[in-house]
């Protein structure tokens, strides 16, 4: 019984690689070379499990195995132990796996696993959905996290599904400097292709009486008669034309340089315009251009006094208050802005300098790295399977909100999945972002109701792409660029030193304003910073890439 | 009357009862004055520790309070660099901010700082700028504060803290921060000299949670007040210590310590204000203290439980032990089963007296001891004898003493009759000595020391008569008086030689040895008087008969005879009869018993009985010989010829007489009850004396008659024959004879 038993699942071992050659996909390429690898793996496992594992359904395994895994969670997160969250325990019932949770917060997440790498004492997943794990370190260098190609095309049907179905690869940022995936990607796509819009006022405009403004200057006039005309009809000149900070992520002077061609990335002070080039951003025409623009809106009174000192929390609470004329957001739902800037404001089409296009930086939806699988792990095709068997639509989404019926439901009209509930107070039930989660673009628009914040949001960028305003290259290709990690630190010293000078010349520059000597000792200052090198470094990187 | 009789019965029990009572008592007292003390320590311990515990929270808290003052004196110093109007001045803020940073940064104590330039419009946080309208409004949100009271007081320009009591807060500024409050509390300082902006620090409730953290068994709470309110409250308490306690003390450095009462609860309250103003108190509940206590007590308690228990173990034991054996005692004592000591005590006078008078009947045995060593010899010097008479309580230091015999033929009397000659002596004053009972012989014999010869003699008399008075038959001999006492065997020998020959004297008398037995005349007996006697009878002439026998015992009695030759006598006697009258003497139930003859004690006695026997002789008639007496008159003949020879042997004499010495020896002892070396022997004796007496041999001469051919050996018998040598002999009797005429 034993001996067919086997004769039959090794018949099994050798058709599997060509079935799963046969599913082909662009991130199928690489599947050959890893044939030996994982190979290996299999050999590995197969010589445990031959008889316990099941290529396919469920159980995974007849005898039940357990996996220990190591997950992180946010540190506002407050859940159960996952092994008393019925969804898991069914989820044992159905996979036959069972599995040793170690819940550990985000703060405490990076100790953690050094100590874990150190001790020598792997878990068999690591589960880093909202935390990070050093790639390049423990996978690349101590080879201690086990590359995936190859396998989550054989044991994760899913998961391969999806990325598939997508037209560029989401999980291409998964690869690490040594071109290989350590991970099985985690994405909550939104579809969205840009994180910061800009939005007017139209009832200040309709009030007013005005045109939409289409150029720099007719928008500088707008501003002006919402300072002094008021167009809140209050009687009182209250107004705050535009309100903005000074380089904090949602609401910084950054976001104004796509109006002038900049599509500044919101992390670093470069950009990939759309011929491939990487451009420094504050030596740019378009950085002059646009402070000198905010310089006089400084000047006149036309933005908040408290431009260079209040942070993107005071921002948001006065958005929410409203009175305000022109902004920058993520949105306008969802975000408390709804008795506020909600109700009167607009999105903005980029008004601009003559000349100049706008380009706002486009974000590509990629997955992060999710779960990891550490070299010690003796069951990787049935862990793979039971990641896998977490990004079951139903699951994933149960695990993510909560149990049908109270987490989500299905739409009566559309059968897609609605998100009931969206605000849990107390110990969730339920995993919550933490748990596995892969959907991209496509797939998520096919399964899931977006809300309607979300679908604004895409609205948003459909918009502004149709129209052309979306960076060609996204900035993100700079994270995915394959530097050695000396580049990287290089890289990493060159940009803090960047960030302070600019930082500091940018107040200056908005209180002051921009003299030439100013600019060309401004310019200079980052000649002699050896920005030229640094830009070069990413270059080559970014040629490697060979974008397309 | 029952119940005290079973009370003194069990009057050891009294005894130990009352000393377990009293020991109880003082067990009682110490234990008492340990615990006052043991709760006077564990008190003051109580007390301390709620001082150290006070005294480590003012420390650790005016310390950061002082952080704060720091704080706002640097910022003075940097006046005009966080003095400044933002639209003036931006870039300012950039500095100021990154100052507050700092200042947070390094502080575990408050969470948030705001620095309020008054005249401006803006205050700032570390990251951000924020307009006091919207602080007020929408910034911090106290629920016991209303923004106008919070403004006034971010205004005030008193110096100093201000403090607002711990609240709930929330608003944009807290809600943003990593750290969840519950509450805060708010510390407003405006900042030296001038007081023209003001520094808000907010404290989170987790500072105060970890800094009067305490385990639940404590019942401890702390409070914070600062001018006449309490800001912070901490512990399970639900009310507030009165303040005014403090305006009673003057001494704010110290701690002050008082009980306070709340709901019939005992607290004990520890202030102590601090450098700061803030007066910090906290409370313990003393049901702390008390279940300590009580905790201890119980284990002092069960210690002393535990150790009572082998302690009243031991004790009982031990009471147990001491009535086992006054119990064994009594039982002993044959007092019945009691603890009553007066019994005791009476049992054991008994025992005492019992004793005095076994050590007295002690005394009695080793007196007789010692006169047996004495007679002995025992004792090799004079000193030697008196220690051991010492010992034996006898008065014996005196220079002269004597032997004496005493017989008493009924032997119910024999004991009493001792008894009475012992108080005799004891009674005799100037005279001391002892008695002892020798049994084989019947007699008893007493040893007497005196002063003086006629004190003993006299004393002797004085012991016959009480003798004679109470025995019917009373027999008493004494040995010469001597004066040394090594010669106490030579007086022994004196008394029993002349006591052996008391048949011989008038036994009405003392038998004095040197009147007795030295008056020894020899007295063979003649064939005449067995010829005479014999012819009597076959005659039966009792008037001849009488005759005889009236001169045998005549001579008998004057001639003083040991014993010996009156039994030679008896036996020829006997002899005699036998061979003329074999029928009738054989004849046991005959009534007349020649035998009887030996058994004689005194003359008297002799005569009676043959005459008896002559009597009833004569009236029987005439038998043969036996043919024995032919055998036996045979070998007295051949003895009596042959006596003188050295060479004649008992031995000879059977060959002589053709049978074996064996039967020779029994025949011999059959007819005359005497063996016929003795026979033999006395013959050889009775010439000796002849010729020593009356043809004044020497002894050599003597002895060589006699046929023994060493004079030693005939020295030797004839001292045990006489009692004395030859010499000694010849001296005696031979002055005897001078001056008495036979």
């Amino acid at each position: 019984m034993k001996k067919l038993l086997s004769a039959l699942l090794a018949a099994a071992v050798l058709i599997m690689p060509m079935a799963a050659c046969n599913s082909s996909s662009s991130g199928e390429s690489e599947n050959k070379e890893k044939k030996t690898e994982q190979e290996n793996v299999e050999n590995q496992s197969d010589d445990q499990n031959e008889s316990n594992f099941n290529e396919e359904g469920l159980p995974i395994v007849d005898e039940k195995i357990t996996l220990d895994v190591m997950l992180g969670i946010r540190d506002v997160d407050s859940l159960l132990e996952p092994n008393d969250m019925e969804l898991i325990q069914e989820q044992e019932e159905k996979t036959n796996i069972h599995v040793n949770w170690d819940m550990i917060k985000g703060s405490d997440w990076e100790t953690k696993v050094n100590l874990m790498f150190a001790s020598g004492d792997y878990p068999d997943i690591l589960m880093s959905n909202n935390t990070s794990v050093n790639v390049e370190e423990y996978g690349v260098t101590q080879e201690l996290l086990i590359p995936l190609d190859g396998l989550t095309e054989k044991y994760m049907p899913n998961y391969t599904e999806r990325i598939n179905a997508e037209e560029s690869d989401p999980t291409v940022s998964l690869k690490a400097s040594d071109g290989k995936k350590y991970s099985v990607g985690y994405l909550v796509g939104q579809n969205i292709n840009t994180e910061i819009h800009l939005f007017i006022n139209e009832t200040w405009l309709d009030n007013l009486n005005l045109d939409m403004p289409e150029t720099i200057d007719e928008l500088t006039d707008v501003l002006r008669a919402f300072k002094t005309e008021d167009p809140n009809q209050n009687g009182e000149q209250d107004e705050i034309p535009v309100e903005m900070l000074l380089d904090e992520w949602g609401y910084g002077v950054r976001r104004m340089m796509p109006m002038f061609g900049i599509p500044a990335s919101p992390s670093l002070w470069i950009y990939l315009d759309d011929d491939k080039t990487v451009q420094f951003t504050p030596t740019q025409k378009g950085f002059r251009d646009c402070l000198e623009w905010v310089h006089t809106l400084y000047e006149e009174e036309l933005v908040d006094p408290e431009i260079l000192s209040q942070d993107s929390n005071i921002v948001e609470s006065k958005l929410a208050e409203g009175n305000i004329g022109f902004f920058t957001a993520w949105r306008l739902l969802a975000m408390g802005f709804d008795d506020g800037v909600g109700k009167d404001s607009v999105l903005f089409m980029p008004a601009s300098p003559e000349g100049v296009e706008p380009k706002f930086p486009r974000l590509l939806e990629l997955a992060s790295n999710g779960a990891f699988l550490t070299k010690t792990n003796e069951h990787v095709p049935e862990s793979l399977r039971w990641l896998d068997s977490l990004l079951e639509t139903e699951t994933m989404y149960s695990l993510y909100h909560g149990p049908k019926g109270s987490g989500w439901e299905y739409d009566d009209e559309n059968g897609k999945i609605n998100v009931i509930q969206t605000n849990v107070t107390g110990t969730k039930d339920f995993l919550d972002c933490n748990t596995m989660f892969f959907a991209p673009g496509e797939y998520i628009s096919e399964v899931f109701n977006m809300s309607p914040q979300r679908i604004e949001k895409t609205e948003y960028g459909k918009r502004y792409e149709e129209a052309g305003y979306i960076q060609k290259y996204s900035n993100d290709y700079f994270n995915m660029a394959p530097l050695t990690s000396e580049e990287r630190n290089d890289c990493a010293l060159i940009e803090t030193d960047i960030n302070s000078a600019v930082q500091e010349n940018m107040a200056t520059f908005i209180t002051d304003g921009i003299s030439d000597d100013d600019w060309n000792a401004f310019v200079k200052m980052f000649e002699d910073m050896n920005v030229e090198e640094y830009v070069n470094t990413y270059q080559k990187a970014i040629d490697k890439m060979d974008l397309d | 009357m029952k119940l005290s009789d079973s009370l003194k019965s069990k009057s050891l029990w009294l005894y130990i009862v009352s000393f377990s009572v009293l020991f109880l008592f003082v067990f009682l007292l110490m234990g008492t004055y340990l615990y006052m003390f043991f709760y006077r320590t564990m008190e003051k311990d109580f007390e301390q520790s709620n001082k150290d515990y006070l005294f480590s929270i003012t420390t650790q808290h005016e310390n950061n309070m002082q952080v704060l003052t720091d704080i706002m004196s640097q910022m003075s110093l940097a006046e005009n660099k966080v003095e400044f109007y933002l639209d003036e001045q931006p870039q300012k803020s950039f500095d100021l901010k990154d100052s507050l940073k700092q200042y947070v940064s390094v502080s575990p104590f408050f969470k948030d700082i705001y620095f309020f330039y008054h005249p401006n419009t803006y205050l700032y946080n570390p990251s951000t700028s924020m307009s006091l309208a919207m602080f007020l409004d929408k910034g911090l949100v106290l629920e016991n504060t209303t923004p106008k009271q919070l403004k006034e007081v971010i205004l005030g320009e008193e110096p100093g803290f201000y403090i607002l009591p711990e609240q709930a807060a929330k608003g944009l500024l807290l809600d943003r921060s990593k750290e969840l409050f519950d509450s805060v509390l708010v510390f407003i300082l405006p900042m030296e000299p001038k007081r023209n902006s003001s520094i808000i620090f907010i404290v989170g409730n987790r500072y105060y949670d970890e800094l009067f953290k305490t385990v639940t068994e404590d019942n401890r709470s702390t409070y914070l007040f600062y001018e006449d309110r309490l800001i912070l409250k901490r512990g399970p308490a639900d009310f507030v210590p009165d303040m005014t306690v403090f305006s009673k003390y003057e001494t704010p450095d110290t701690i002050i310590q008082e009980e306070i009462t709340h709901e019939n609860k005992n607290y004990l309250a520890s202030w102590h204000e601090g450098e700061s103003g803030i007066k910090y108190c906290t409370i313990q509940s003393y049901d702390l203290f008390e279940n300590k206590i009580l905790a201890n007590q119980g284990r002092i308690f069960l210690v002393l439980a535990l150790s009572s228990i082998p302690t009243s173990i031991v004790f009982w034991l031990l009471a147990k032990s001491l009535s086992d054996r006054v119990k064994d005692i009594g039982t002993l004592l044959g007092a019945e089963e009691s603890y009553d000591l007066e019994q005791l005590r009476l049992g054991v006078r008994n025992l005492i007296e019992d004793r005095e008078e076994s050590s007295e009947q002690k005394l009695l045995y080793y007196r007789t001891q010692f006169i047996r060593k004495l007679i002995a010899v025992d004792y090799t010097s004079r000193e030697e004898m008196l220690r051991a008479a010492a010992q034996v309580d006898l008065e014996i230091n005196k220079p002269f003493f004597l032997i004496a015999i005493t017989a008493c033929y009924e032997s119910k009397k024999q004991s009493t009759c001792n008894e009475l000659l012992l108080d005799a002596i004891r009674s005799q004053i100037g005279i001391d000595g002892y008695g002892i009972h020798l049994i084989n012989n019947n007699q008893s014999l007493f040893v007497l020391f005196g002063d003086d010869k006629s004190l003993l003699r006299k004393t002797l008399e004085y012991l016959f008569s009480v003798g004679n008075n109470y025995c019917e038959h009373f027999i008493m001999s004494a040995g010469n008086i001597h004066d040394n006492v090594m010669n106490a065997d030579k007086a022994y020998l004196e008394a029993d030689a002349a006591f052996n020959s008391r048949l011989m004297h008038d036994n009405s008398q003392i038998i004095y040895f040197n009147e007795a037995v030295m008056q020894e005349p020899q007295f063979i007996i003649s064939e005449n008087y067995l010829r005479r006697l014999r012819n009597s009878i076959r005659r039966r002439s009792i008037k001849e008969n009488e005759k005889v026998i009236g001169e045998i015992c005549e001579k008998l009695r004057s001639s003083g005879q040991s014993l010996l030759t009156f039994r030679l006598l008896s036996n020829d006697i006997i002899r005699m009869l036998m061979s003329e009258w074999p029928e009738q003497i054989n004849n046991y139930n005959n009534a007349c018993n020649v035998f009887a003859l030996t058994q004689c004690h005194t003359i008297d006695d002799f005569k009676n009985i043959l005459t008896e026997v002559s009597q009833r002789l004569m009236q029987t008639p005439l038998k043969h010989e036996d043919k024995d007496e032919g055998l036996i008159n045979e070998a007295i003949d051949l003895m009596k010829e042959h006596y003188t020879d050295p060479d004649f042997t008992i031995g000879a004499l059977a060959d002589a007489l053709e049978i074996s010495g064996a039967s020779l020896a029994v025949t011999f002892k059959e007819s005359t009850d005497l063996s016929p070396s003795d026979y033999l022997t006395m013959l050889k004796m009775e010439k000796a004396k002849e010729l020593l007496l009356e043809k004044d041999y020497l002894v050599k001469e003597a002895a060589d008659f006699v046929g023994y051919s060493d004079s030693r050996v005939f020295i030797r018998r004839f001292k045990a024959y006489t009692a004395m040598t030859p010499g000694q002999y010849k001296k005696r009797y031979k002055k005897r004879d001078e001056n008495e005429e036979d």
